[in-house]
């Protein structure tokens, strides 16, 4: 035991090394400190008055070849934005193509576009609910944006029957779902209004369809649009 | 045009500068006046060590501060930690403000890497006399040297690829300062140890 002692007092190799892992330790301790008193931390998540989390997904600008860059939302929306200042407000729109009510609300979601395209950015978000008998892909996602000839839309049918006109904004592709559940998305068509700064305005999972849903909240938010 | 950046650039720059001043022959003088006999007496590897360390906290702070100033804007959209437009614009846009390849956050990899070499830097100043010592030397210098090509980048980012290029961001300039001053301590170190400069018949500290 006294030689084992000894032998440990000698070790002056693991003495400097464990004072050293301890100091770092120590100065680390001080920097998450310093990270936790000065950092506001950011309070995520789709409800209204949080900012929306980020979205990173595969884009597809309307009239483009191909699926493209990934849209990233935090490095796109205005975070010095303040209310009553212009900015561009965002509607993010995530749908299923085989989903009727998407195929349905594709003419709504033309329709608010020419009303109030000029100062709300529209997205649309491809998405997989993984509904049985359901399928859809990126070139299926494509083609209900530009209602172009493809079967497949809403449960087999031709995309150029869908309702509306081809849409004129932007298509992100998250069938991995690597965004929806961030989101909370458990149905579709599922729809949050952005303000300029990223806050949410506006979510349709917090509101009675009774409401009017998003034609409604536009109309509340916008008036008559442009 | 002083009074409007912000404090924390002065406590950085001051830090480092300390750290970068400290190795050198002058600074026996001014530890003597400051009645730090201890350290006057200490060889030259060993201050050199001892400003290493200083720069390495430095660079670990500046960090460590532009992840404050991330979370800032992250959360708020603007920074008080960083009032000059070019934090903004590299740290506030994840384009610039992760690490090509991995997706971290610079400032969390800086953290990272200036703990990894405080570690080293201070097994060092604790054990001077120890046989391992050329061998985390030599591992000192090789991972200050990885972060040359990053500093460098970085570098390329702020004069010409982001957006309203030429921007510069304060802090990260404090951390791509103490890289080179670490690598450049860690040169020297090795150069000393080589030559057979190295006082092996200092005490240790501890």
């Amino acid at each position: 035991m006294n030689e084992q002692r000894r032998a440990l007092l000698r070790d002056e190799d693991g003495d400097g090394r464990l004072w050293a892992a301890f100091s770092v330790m120590g100065m680390l301790t001080v920097m998450f400190a310093v990270l936790i008193i000065y950092s506001v931390a950011p309070d995520i998540g789709p409800e209204e008055g949080k900012l929306a989390p980020n979205l990173i997904a595969p884009a597809h600008p309307a009239g483009a070849a191909d699926w493209g860059d990934p849209f990233v939302l935090y490095d796109d929306m205005n975070r010095d934005w303040a209310e009553g200042e212009e900015g561009s407000w965002y509607v993010i729109q995530f749908i299923d193509t085989d989903c009727g009510h998407c195929w349905t609300e594709a003419e709504d979601m033309s329709i608010m576009h020419d009303q109030f395209g000029s100062y709300v950015k529209f997205i649309t978000v491809g998405i997989s609910l993984g509904i049985p008998g359901w399928s859809t892909s990126p070139d299926e996602i494509i083609a209900f944006q530009e209602r172009s000839d493809y079967d497949g839309c809403n449960g087999g049918k031709n995309c150029n029957t869908r309702p509306g006109e081809a849409h004129s904004w932007t298509y992100l592709n998250d069938i991995d779902g690597s965004e929806k559940s961030e989101w909370e998305v458990s149905s579709t068509p599922f729809a949050i209004i952005l303000q300029p700064n990223g806050v949410v305005a506006w979510n349709m999972g917090q509101h009675e369809p009774q409401e009017g849903g998003l034609p409604t909240a536009m109309n509340n938010l916008f008036g008559g649009g442009a | 045009m002083l009074h409007e950046l912000d404090p924390m650039l002065y406590v950085l720059a001051v830090i480092i500068g300390i750290g970068c001043i400290i190795p050198l022959q002058k600074a026996r003088k001014m530890f003597n006046s400051l009645k730090q006999e201890k350290i006057v007496g200490w060889p030259d590897s060993r201050r050199m060590l001892l400003g290493l360390n200083v720069v390495i906290f430095g660079g670990l702070l500046a960090s460590t501060w532009t992840w404050v100033i991330h979370r800032q804007l992250l959360g708020a959209g603007a920074s008080t930690a960083c009032t000059a437009q070019g934090c903004h614009t590299l740290i506030g846009d994840s384009r610039w403000n992760e690490v090509p390849l991995l997706g971290v956050e610079w400032g969390i990899f800086g953290l990272l890497a200036f703990s990894l070499l405080g570690f080293i830097a201070l097994s060092l100043l604790f054990s001077p006399t120890e046989t391992w010592n050329r061998i985390w030397i030599k591992a000192g210098l090789v991972f200050s040297g990885l972060g040359l090509p990053a500093v460098a980048w970085l570098v390329l980012v702020e004069l010409v690829l982001a957006d309203g290029a030429p921007v510069i961001c304060p802090f990260c300039t404090m951390a791509h300062i103490a890289t080179v001053a670490s690598f450049v301590l860690f040169l020297l170190l090795s150069k000393a140890h080589d030559a057979g400069d190295w006082e092996k018949a200092v005490e240790p500290l501890s």
